[in-house]
């Protein structure tokens, strides 16, 4: 028994088996990818999808009530993978005067149109007609170091909010390059964003990913400036209260510079949505069959992967939770010992994690120094200004004052706590699992 | 060295060539060229005809009408330019020249023989 829908393909509406319908598209989609830098890449898959559709015409016409799986395999069969395509396709490449180096036929990747001088020696830099959000600068430039745009593009971002420095010099090389499209398989892997193991965006888990490094590492990175922040705006406020007495300012300018952090990030990398870009997050080689099996395991494995992760998860929040009650001592012992117990478990590369945590912590200061001096600024002349010389008027002698500030600080504390608790429980990965943890987290509140 | 890549080396040199003497002959339907290739025992790929096909119209080699159908969509037919026929001279000639050459060097003993014929079917 299965389930049968109808599509619309190539002007032909056709019954066709949810799963043999997965199949045909796995396939388009991988002849999409095969064809990629090909010039008439629409045009050809309209073709073959068009003849693909009169086939299941014919099909339908015999008495089929609907096209199953095996029907797409034949036709696919028919057709040809493009693992088939391979070597005939390089040859009428370089029968119609394209270039083919050798050394591209060797690899995996399936680009028949490649440039050999841009992929396999490192040849004049151009811009990347192909891969670009704006002008295809930065892909332009990871190609030419062969490295992942996403990188090259992250410094220029943060070269852009520590005095615009990145942003001119984007617009230069985007009057001087040469526009062309490239070929870029740089490395292996590619950064994305992890939507499997998300909190937000999944930057943290994609970050994790890429490095291969145990997923809380950077979130803890991210969530860091926040809760030193809060921390520090906490010892701040009951020390000086006097002197500082604006706990918005601290928390502003940690808050606002994480966030626009995570939000640069977000917007930066790309989302692994389709199987390949799935399997060069996680720096696999990208061909039919590996994407079959991500596919596999996706549906498959995905029930066994969840319990597994359910159980570490309410583990980790039990240890954690049970730890959270006693002294600040025991928790950075608890902290550390998951952290060498993580790392050893990310196969003992405990070199390879301090190393993430320092270039994570050294790309993002200057944008963050810069962003917290303008929020600062802002928050300065906000109090300062609506503050200052308005208070005199309202608010006399000791006691008014003292009420009228605990108050606020209490309407900015409290959400700021709950805050807290949220990130601290995601980064943790506890869903409810821990009841000390509520308890004890509802006893601060 | 790759005995099957070293024959498929033979076979695509040719293709492209044996590809538009079906199209000469006059408009053609992609996947009744195949079934005329295949008839002469010389297979191709449906997958690799598309992308071939588009890259010799884009040359301006072949160009392409929509013809109607009595089931379904219109169906693309695909005609030879002027210049794809002189296009299609060279290799000709070409093709000729050294269906000659491999004649003399391979049967030194023999006759000349009628080549045309057996051209196709050497591949």
């Amino acid at each position: 028994m299965k389930k049968v829908i109808n599509i619309n393909f190539q002007g032909r509406i056709i019954p066709i088996e949810d799963t043999a319908y997965d199949v045909l598209k796995q396939y388009v989609e991988s002849l999409r990818r095969f064809f990629a830098n090909e010039e008439g890449r629409d045009e050809i898959i309209n073709d073959i999808e068009g003849r693909i559709a009169e086939l299941f015409g014919e099909t339908l016409k015999k008495g089929s009530t609907c096209i199953t799986e095996d029907d797409v395999q034949r036709v696919i069969a028919g057709m040809g993978r493009p693992e088939d395509f391979e070597g005939e396709e390089s040859n009428m490449q370089s029968q119609l005067g394209g270039e083919k180096s050798e050394e591209n036929k060797g690899q995996h990747q399936y680009r028949p149109n490649a440039e050999p001088d841009a992929s396999s020696s490192r040849g004049r830099l151009y811009r990347d007609k192909n891969d670009k959000i704006l002008g295809g600068v930065c892909s332009g430039v990871a190609a030419y170091f062969r490295i992942d745009p996403t990188i090259v593009r992250l410094i220029f971002v943060l070269f852009t909010f520590s005095g615009g420095a990145g942003f001119l010099l984007y617009i230069l090389f985007w009057i001087i390059l040469p526009a062309r499209p490239l070929d870029n398989v740089p490395s292996t892997k590619r950064l994305y964003r992890n939507p499997e193991e998300k909190v937000v965006a999944g930057v943290a888990s994609g970050i994790a990913t890429y490095f291969d490094i145990a997923i809380w590492i950077p979130r803890l990175i991210f969530a860091m400036p926040l809760v030193v922040g809060i921390i520090s705006s906490l010892f701040r406020s009951a020390f000086w209260f006097d002197i500082n007495p604006f706990p918005g300012f601290i928390f502003g300018s940690f808050g606002g510079t994480l966030f626009v952090v995570y939000a640069v990030l977000w917007a930066v990398i790309p989302e692994a949505k389709s199987a390949s870009e799935k399997l060069e997050m996680r720096g696999e080689k990208v061909d039919l069959n590996t994407i079959k099996n991500t596919i596999q395991e996706d549906l498959e494995g995905f029930k066994v992967r969840a319990e597994k992760w359910g159980g570490e998860f309410s583990e980790k929040a039990k240890e954690f939770g049970s730890e959270f009650g006693s002294t600040v001592s025991q928790k950075s012992k608890q902290f550390s010992s998951e952290a060498s117990h993580a790392t050893k478990s990310g196969g003992g590369k405990v070199l390879n994690a301090i190393g993430i945590l320092f270039k994570a912590f050294f790309l993002f200061i200057a944008g963050i120094i810069a962003f917290a001096l303008l929020i600062a600024l802002i928050a300065v002349m906000v109090a300062s200004v609506g503050v200052f010389p308005l208070k005199s008027f309202l608010l006399e002698g000791f006691w008014q004052n003292f009420l009228a500030w605990s108050t606020l600080i209490l309407f900015l504390f409290v959400p700021v706590v709950g805050i807290v608790i949220w990130l601290i429980r995601r980064i943790i990965g506890a869903k409810s699992g821990s009841r000390y943890l509520g308890f004890t987290f509802g006893g601060l509140v | 060295m790759d005995i099957q890549n070293t024959q498929s080396q033979m076979r695509k040199g040719v293709l492209e060539f044996c590809i538009l003497s079906i199209i000469r002959q006059g408009e053609v339907y992609p996947s009744d060229l195949v079934d005329r290739m295949k008839a002469a025992n010389l297979h191709i790929l449906e997958g690799t005809l598309y992308p071939l096909l588009t890259r010799l119209k884009n040359a301006e080699l072949l160009t392409y009408r929509w013809v109607e159908s009595n089931s379904g969509p219109p169906r693309k037919y695909f005609v030879m330019t002027d210049k794809g026929l002189t296009f299609y001279g060279e290799l000709e000639r070409t093709w000729q020249e050294l269906a000659d050459a491999v004649q003399v060097l391979t049967q030194p003993a023999a006759p000349p023989a009628s080549d045309n014929q057996t051209n196709l079917n050497q591949d």
